[in-house]
Parts: structure tokens; C-alpha cells; sequence
């Protein structure tokens, strides 16, 4: 009997206090972070060491350009640039976070293909996770290719995204020529 | 116990009273407390003697002794009164008996008698009886056995009613006297309360109720368990329930005192836990629900004024099927276009994001006193504090942070005065004060969904219900509610010129923060609600009941400001801060035929309501591109509707011991302004139970049969995919409701007497017998996942 009416009394004072502590105070403004606002691909011709780097970001997606017939190395970074003064690597938490991560592409350019590079991440169970890629082009055409970071993919072997199930954290797209 | 003193008291007084001067006399009056009126063929009882009052409620009691007499007073309609009279000092006396007895209402566990909340609504009611059987489950699944009330769910742990087609914000649900201040307005916001509480459920379908608010739009569940008025009393009950499906269970237990003086006070608890639940072909992944529920109360219930405290706490994690959970609109065509979920994991009890946490406390304070020859006045203080925090899957140091975390703390105090005087002629007035403060945590490190903001609301009402004849009795209402809103919200600077808000709202504007504003939107709502109607007896059982009802609905916080991504819908809601008032104009009509055929019953109620400004969410047709992905954007819209509809109940007994009843709705919701199906709208549906009652056991046969909605609006859309390295395009249909379905349950229930008669009983329950597949229209999960498959309940119940 006692215990309630001090249950009463304790949740009346506590309501009483934060509803007048809480008067006129302005809520604090969020910036959402642990978003990825910017997908970098960093394009590197087989036997050269100068690169391009494409980027996509909500407003603005490069044009990758490639030469026919030749081999290249992809290197994937996810990135959250919502504070330009604190510009987080995701890329790095993808690697940390090996085996609930997948990176899938798919494009439609006629004789493009690609295969986890020597120096991609591996997770526990040796399946690289395609940070780095190689890439092969066949005879000139266009098409785009699309990138899926996939989260705790039910299985890392596929053809399509579809195979891959999980969520996907981010799915970008950039046309493509190859000339 | 009562009975033994009074005994003691006349022995003691027959061993006196010999040898005395035994020619007093004693005159009186026995007059009904509310409204003086005299009360015939009351019984005056005393020592073997029973003396009967006449039509002016006078008595006379001759050859009394000069002493002290207990004389109990009785009245067919009224409490039984013991008066203690000294015939030496008193010799006249004017007696008022409580003539109200339904008001005080003794909790008799099995309450069959029909006590109506208002006098024309179509209402329906479900007993203690009705609501043990689904102890393990909720509130929403036990109002599906009333006919127009169907549920809303998200999976089949998160349920909420929906009247005649209407839900969330247009339905009040009164717990226990207190209007339950819940963040009901989402639609995956189940209401946060224990069907173990209550001992009777109500629903009155409209808005008519004018006493519970004035926004009701769909209607009003009243849950209520009141305090014994029993003295010297304690009973309770001990239930546990085991279920297969799920591999889980609940058990509460809840116990009465009744003390002397008319102090009484009630304990209850009760606890739910379940793993994963499984549809006939999968295990249906992240769907467990933990839940843990107390509620007490203290109170003195008096002839002339009362007393009552009463607190309630609930607490509940609830799973959402993992599948559910969305990554962007791709993911959301594939897992809209699956045959089966996604993500199947194997059964676990383990409940992981997507979830929700939900608690509750709510807190009363209720007082009344009743005044001779006027009436009763009741005062209540509430205060209610809600705590939703929901979990997406999330990433690295966030894994573990709500992405959505509201703190909602409702004040409200009420009074109201009933003039029952004159019992032909019976006038309620009173008043409602609510605060309301909803604090959104910014921890989340996610946008408000919802802003911080405060409410206020003051209503006013006055009803009145008037016996024309015997059989015919008026009733008619009137609330005026003011509703003011002042918000805190951020909005990005984009989406504020994007709605064009800077054109309208720009002095609303208090503070730049980066690429947001923040904007203090203060708004005023003045709502009023009329009600009027007739409730018509005829021949002996036949009733006849029409009512007009007209109410306003102030926009709730999501439809003026939502403003984020629903994950499980994979969609962006937008709220819009030029919403209106909704104003509906309800008209229901009830008839009620006894022995058409034999031993037979059968209610028809048909309705229609036209809403002006209906507030409804519709895809925009544009698609947004987040960092996520894209996706559909969905706006919160209003047009003009009109819902019409027909429950009816038909119920015969076959023989003594056979019974059938089958309940049928219909509803046809229809956007009148752009002519096209209102979305969400329960499809036709059967509901039929055959009974067999033996004394000691009981075997009940229920069939559910639901078909297809065909009336949908088309929000189809389109998506595209890469195969074989070309773009295919993917037709996402998720518009067509799930086809018609047909379910079988069957419960037995059959009862021991160990130390008293019928104190337990055993029951099984099948739900799904067939393991029927199926997918119903208004569970938010049915694009990802079938119904839950076939359950088996094993019921334990101890009275005492």
C-alpha cells in the first residue's frame, strides 16, 4: 500500500519535473551520419600506376571510359561525406566487417567481365569480398555498370543480385563506355 | 461472514429484549437515493420478520423492544442496506437505497448482463470469458469475434482493431477509465495494454460516445476491470496457456480483496514469452514477442462516494519479420516477388532489429461523490508515459541504437457531473484537460520521424439520454474540443522549398542550422462533435436503434509532419503541414429480431459514413534517390470518402445443448473525389461458431472465412534489373489483395471442482486445424510472408 501510493507519488514528481525541465529548450539538431553519401571507383590499367577515380554521389555520377580490350584493376571506397569537415571511410568497416559484406556488380556492356582481385579482403571463410577487382573489356560499346554493397547476403555466390538475398546499403550505377 | 454477525447481533438482541416493554414502534420511508422517489415493496427484515414497504415507500414496524435493531433493508433493483436502529432514541427514519446497483456493478467474474455505454450506437461486448481465451494473445485478436471489427497487423504479434474499416487515431481505446495515449497513430503501433487486465471489453462503433472524446471517427473500445464491491472477500485466478506454435506461452495471475467498509483493492500480472512462429511451410524469422504486465488498484467504493487509485505498467519486445526489413526498392521488388521470405534463419526465441520496445505506465486517480435527489460528480487525474523505441538493422557503433526513440507523457484531468434525478431525463456534462509532451531523442543519430512537440486539448461536452415512452428513449450529445499544437522540427532546407512551405511558413522559421531549418509550427484545431438517436423496444427482446453522428478528427503528428523512411515498407512517408480537419457524418441504423424460426436471433446493422477531408497516404509517383537507394515517396493526401457497410449476427439454439451463430461483414470504402477504391479496406467476411455446452465441458467449432478484397487502388509500380547483361524490367504488384481464405479452429474446455465448484478448468485449442497457407489483406507482412500455420493451446485455469 505504501510502495504504491509512493509509485504515484514518484512517477507524478518525475512527470511534473520533466515536463517543466523540459520547456523552451530548443531540440538538438541531427545530422545523419553512417549513411554513404559517395561511392569512389578507382579505375588502374593492368601494368600502369596512374589511375582515375569516378565518383558517385547523389547529385553528380562520372562517365567511366574504357579501352577495349584490356584489363584493368577496380578498387571500391565507401564513403560518408554528410560533414565535410569529418569525412568517414565505410570502406574500412566493410573490410573490419568481412563477413556480413558483399560488393556484386552487374553491367550491361557487351563483353565486360570481372573477377575478385589477388589483393581483395577475404572474409573467414577465404571468399573475397570484391574490394578490388579485375576487369576485362572486350570490343567497344556502352552499357552501365552497377555496384551493390550487400549486407549480410545470404550467400556470396551468384549471378544476379538476387541470388546474393541480404539488404542492400547502397546500389549505385555509372554509365559506361568502352571505346 | 456478514451473515454470521447479523446473527450474532439478533441473538444478542432477542436475549435482551425479553422481558422489556416490547410496544415501541417504528415508522419510515424508504426512498431511492438519486431521485427521492419511493420505493415500493422494499423488505425490512428483523429477526425472522419481514415487513414490506407500500407504494409511497412507507413501513411500519409495531411491538419493537427499546433497543438497539439491525434491520436489513432490500430492494429487487438495489444493494441490500443493513441499518442499525435504537428504537429508545429513534422512532421515525427516511432510508435512501441505492437503486443504481448497475453502477456500483459487482466484478462477477462471468458478466453476462448487458450494460450499454450509449443508448443508439451499435455496440458490441466481450466477456471475461470471451477475452481467456486469447490471454496469451492481444487485444486486437480477441475484438475479430465481433462482427465490423477487424485487425491491422504487422506479423501476428503486433494487432490492431479496426472498426468498420477505421483505425489508429480514428479509434479511442479507454483503458480502465483513461484515454490510452499510446503513439497510436502509426499503423505498426499495436496498443499498448494487457488483455489480461480487463474483465470486459466493449466497442461501440461511431463517434457517438461523446464523453470519451469527440475525434472517434471509427469508434471507441472500452476496456475496463473494476474494483469488487464485494466485502470480505478474496478470489483471483491463476492462468497458464502453452502454445506450439511459437514454442512459447503466457501465465497470470490476478487476485480481488474485498475488505469492510467498502474498501477493496486488485493485483494482476502476467508474463508472454515466445520464439519464432511458423507458417505451414517456413519459420517466419525474427517474430518472437516478450511481454511482461502489472497492474494494481485501491479504491473504496461507497453508497454516497468512492475512491480509486489504480496503476498499470506494460512492457513488450516485439520481433518484425526479419525479411520485412528493406534495403531499398530492389530489395523490395525481389522480396515482394518471392514466393517465400528472403530471410528464413532456424527457430530461435532470440528477438533481434528489426523490433520494436514498447512500455507503458499509466497512472489514475478517480474520485466521485453522489448528491441526494441530483446526481453523481466524478473527478479524474491521469498521467500516462509511453516509451516506443523501434530498431532497424543498422551499422558499427549504431548496431545497438534505436532508430527511433519517442518519449510520450500525457496529463489529463477530467470531471463530470450526471444529473439522474430524474431518471427519465438524464443529463452528463463535463470537461477534459490534456497535456501532452512528445520528446523525440536525438541519440538516435536518425532524423525525427516525429517532432518534439506539445499538445493541449480542452474539451467540453454535454449529453443527455430522455425516456419518450417505456420503450422509446432519445439521446443527444454535443463536444467542442480545442486542439493546439506546438512543434519543434527540423526540416532540410531542400525538401522545406520542395513542398513549397517557404512561400507559406517562412516566419515559422526560428533558427538556421546548416542545410535545416528549424521551424516552429504552432497550430489550433477547434473541433465540434454532434450526436442524436433512438433506441426502440418492441415486442419482448426486439430492439431498434438509429444514430447520427457527427465529429471532427485534428491531423495527427505523423500526417502534419512525418517526414523519413519506413523500412519495412520501403517507403518515404511525407506528412504535410496544411492538413485539415477530418469531419465525418456517421448514420447507423441496428435491428434486433428474436424467434423468427424458433430459438433465434438475428442483428442487422447497417452504416454509412461520409468523411470530408479524409487523410490517407498515397504514393507520389516520384521515386527518391537516397544514399540508400531509391525510393517511393508517399505523401499524405485528403479527399472526400464515403465507407458503407452491414454487419449482421444471426445466433439460434438447436437444442438445449447445440448452438450455432455466424456473424458476416461487409464494407465498400470508395475515394468519392478521384473515384477510385479506398486501399486498406477489410474484405467480406464470415465468421461462424457451432457450440456444444455440457454441463461440465464445452466444444466450440469456429470457422473463419475471409474473401478477397476486390475494391484496391492501383499503386503498382515497376523495377529494373540486369540479367544476362540487359536491363529487365520487373512488374512489383502490390495492389492485389491475397485471395480468399477459409480456417478452421477447435476448442474444448472442460471443468474440475477441487476445492470448489467448477474452480478449474483444462482447455485445448487448434487454431489452423488444415494448416491452411494464406496471406489476409490487412497484415502489413503479407508481401514478404504467409499467416501464421496451425496451433495447438494448452489452457490452465484455476479460480479461487
Amino acid at each position: 500500500m505504501k510502495n504504491v501510493t509512493l509509485k504515484y507519488l514518484t512517477i507524478l514528481f518525475l512527470s511534473i519535473t520533466v515536463l517543466s525541465c523540459s520547456d523552451d529548450d530548443d531540440p538538438a539538431v541531427i545530422n545523419e551520419e553512417e549513411t554513404i553519401t559517395t561511392v569512389k571507383l578507382t579505375v588502374t590499367e593492368s601494368g600502369s600506376t596512374t589511375s582515375t577515380e569516378y565518383t558517385w554521389t547523389e547529385d553528380s555520377q562520372d562517365p567511366i571510359t574504357l579501352q577495349a580490350n584490356t584489363t584493368y584493376n577496380f578498387t571500391i571506397e565507401f564513403l560518408d561525406e554528410s560533414n565535410p569537415d569529418d569525412v568517414e571511410d565505410i570502406t574500412a568497416e566493410v573490410i573490419a566487417e568481412a563477413d556480413e559484406h558483399y560488393v556484386f556488380y552487374e553491367n550491361t556492356v557487351t563483353g565486360l567481365v570481372f573477377q575478385s582481385a589477388a589483393d581483395d579482403t577475404q572474409d573467414s571463410n577465404d571468399i573475397s569480398i570484391n574490394v578490388s577487382t579485375d576487369w576485362t573489356t572486350g570490343s567497344a560499346g556502352t552499357g552501365i555498370i552497377r555496384a551493390y554493397l550487400i549486407h549480410e547476403p545470404t550467400t556470396k555466390t551468384g549471378d544476379s543480385r538476387a541470388d546474393f538475398g541480404g539488404e542492400t546499403d547502397i546500389e549505385v550505377e555509372f554509365t559506361t563506355t568502352v571505346q | 461472514m456478514k451473515n454470521a454477525a447479523l446473527i450474532i447481533v439478533v441473538l444478542f438482541q432477542s436475549i435482551i429484549c425479553y422481558g422489556q416493554d416490547c410496544s415501541k414502534e417504528f415508522t419510515g420511508k424508504i426512498l431511492d437515493f438519486h431521485d427521492g422517489v419511493p420505493l415500493n415493496n422494499a423488505t425490512i427484515t428483523f429477526n425472522n420478520t419481514t415487513i414490506k414497504s407500500d407504494k409511497q415507500g412507507n413501513f411500519k414496524i409495531t411491538g419493537l423492544c427499546p433497543i438497539s435493531y439491525a434491520f436489513t433493508i432490500s430492494h429487487p433493483d438495489c444493494n441490500s442496506q443493513v441499518v442499525t436502529v435504537d428504537i429508545s432514541e429513534v422512532t421515525n427514519k427516511v432510508i435512501y437505497l441505492e437503486h443504481h446497483y448497475s453502477d456500483l456493478e459487482e466484478v462477477t467474474l462471468e458478466t453476462t448482463n448487458e450494460i450499454r455505454d450509449t443508448n443508439s450506437q451499435t455496440e458490441d461486448q466481450l466477456s471475461k470469458s470471451d477475452l481467456e481465451k486469447y490471454s496469451s494473445l492481444t487485444l486486437g485478436d480477441a475484438l475479430k469475434e465481433i462482427s465490423g471489427v477487424t485487425s491491422l497487423s504487422s506479423g501476428n504479434t503486433i494487432v490492431k482493431p479496426v472498426i468498420q474499416g477505421l483505425h489508429s487515431s480514428r479509434i479511442i481505446i479507454m483503458n480502465n477509465g483513461v484515454r490510452q495515449e499510446d503513439q497510436e497513430w502509426g499503423e505498426e503501433h499495436a496498443p499498448n495494454l494487457d488483455i489480461n487486465a480487463f474483465n470486459k471489453i466493449r466497442v461501440i462503433k461511431g463517434s457517438g460516445a461523446l464523453q470519451y472524446g469527440g475525434n472517434a471517427i471509427g469508434g471507441v473500445v472500452v476496456a475496463e476491470n473494476k474494483l469488487t464491491s464485494l466485502k470480505d472477500t478474496v478470489f483471483g485466478r491463476t492462468q497458464i496457456a502453452a502454445s506450439s506454435n511459437g514454442r512459447g506461452g503466457g501465465a497470470s495471475a490476478s487476485i480481488n480483496l474485498g475488505f469492510n467498509k467498502g474498501w477493496s483493492s486488485k493485483f494482476q500480472t502476467s508474463i508472454k514469452r515466445f520464439g519464432d512462429s511458423e507458417a505451414p511451410d517456413y519459420i517466419l524469422s525474427n517474430t518472437g514477442v516478450s511481454e511482461q504486465n502489472f497492474s494494481a488498484g485501491l479504491g473504496y467504493t461507497g453508497f454516497t462516494g468512492g475512491l480509486e487509485l489504480y496503476y498499470s505498467f506494460f512492457n513488450a519486445t516485439q520481433g518484425i519479420l526479419r525479411a520485412s526489413h528493406l534495403g531499398n526498392r530492389g530489395d523490395y521488388a525481389r522480396a515482394v516477388n518471392s514466393p517465400v521470405p528472403l530471410i528464413i534463419n532456424p527457430f530461435t526465441y532470440d528477438i533481434n532489429a528489426p523490433k520494436q520496445e514498447t512500455q507503458h505506465h499509466l497512472a489514475k486517480i478517480k474520485g466521485y461523490k453522489r448528491f441526494k435527489n441530483l446526481g453523481k460528480l466524478t473527478a479524474q487525474y491521469s498521467f500516462q508515459y509511453n516509451n516506443r523505441k523501434e530498431f532497424d538493422i543498422r551499422r558499427g557503433d549504431d548496431r545497438d541504437k534505436p532508430s527511433l526513440d519517442l518519449d510520450l507523457f500525457t496529463n489529463a484531468l477530467e470531471s463530470s457531473f450526471l444529473f439522474d434525478a430524474n431518471a427519465r431525463f438524464k443529463k452528463t456534462v463535463g470537461f477534459q484537460l490534456t497535456f501532452q509532451e512528445n520528446i523525440p531523442d536525438p541519440e538516435t543519430g536518425i532524423k525525427r520521424l516525429i517532432p518534439d512537440y506539445k499538445r493541449v486539448q480542452a474539451g467540453l461536452f454535454a449529453i443527455a439520454t430522455y425516456d419518450l415512452k417505456d420503450n422509446i428513449t432519445l439521446d443527444a450529445g454535443i463536444r467542442y474540443d480545442f486542439v493546439n499544437i506546438d512543434a519543434k522540427k527540423f526540416y532540410d532546407k531542400d525538401f522545406w522549398e520542395d513542398r513549397g512551405y517557404d512561400t507559406e511558413f517562412n516566419d515559422l522559421i526560428i533558427a538556421d542550422e546548416g542545410d535545416q531549418w528549424l521551424t516552429n509550427p504552432v497550430l489550433d484545431f477547434h473541433s465540434f462533435a454532434i450526436s442524436g438517436g433512438l433506441n426502440f423496444s418492441y415486442k419482448d427482446q426486439d430492439k431498434f436503434l438509429i444514430n447520427l453522428s457527427l465529429a471532427n478528427r485534428a491531423p495527427n503528428p505523423v500526417e502534419l509532419f512525418s517526414d523519413g523512411l519506413h523500412h519495412s515498407a520501403a517507403i518515404i512517408e511525407i506528412g504535410d503541414l496544411r492538413t485539415k480537419q477530418e469531419n465525418a457524418l456517421k448514420l447507423s441504423l441496428s435491428n434486433e429480431s428474436h424467434k423468427l424460426l424458433g430459438n433465434d436471433y438475428i442483428t442487422i446493422s447497417p452504416y454509412v459514413n461520409f468523411i470530408n477531408n479524409y487523410i490517407f497516404l498515397e504514393p507520389s509517383g516520384s521515386v527518391e534517390l537516397t544514399t540508400r537507394g531509391d525510393f517511393p515517396r508517399w505523401e499524405y493526401r485528403q479527399t472526400d470518402a464515403i465507407l458503407w457497410g452491414v454487419d449482421i449476427n444471426y445466433g439460434v439454439d438447436l437444442t438445449e445443448n447445440v448452438g450455432f451463430n455466424t456473424g458476416f461483414s461487409y464494407i465498400y470504402g470508395q475515394d468519392i473525389e478521384n473515384n477510385e477504391p479506398i486501399i486498406n479496406m477489410p474484405a467480406p467476411s464470415f465468421r461462424s461458431e457451432l457450440i456444444f455446452d455440457q454441463e461440465l465441458w464445452n466444444l466450440k467449432l469456429v470457422n473463419t472465412t475471409v474473401l478477397q478484397q476486390n475494391r484496391f487502388p492501383d499503386n503498382n509500380f515497376t523495377d529494373d534489373f540486369i540479367e544476362d547483361g540487359a536491363i529487365q524490367t520487373v512488374f512489383v504488384d502490390v495492389s492485389t489483395p491475397p485471395k480468399g481464405y477459409t480456417l478452421f479452429d477447435l476448442a474444448g474446455t472442460y471443468k474440475f471442482s477441487l476445492w470448489n465448484t467448477e474452480d478449474l478448468s483444462l482447455g485445448l485449442t487448434i487454431t489452423n486445424i488444415f494448416n491452411t497457407s494464406y496471406r489476409d489483406y490487412l497484415n502489413r507482412q503479407r508481401f514478404f510472408a504467409d499467416n501464421i500455420g496451425r496451433n495447438f493451446t494448452l489452457n490452465f485455469n484455476f479460480k479461487f
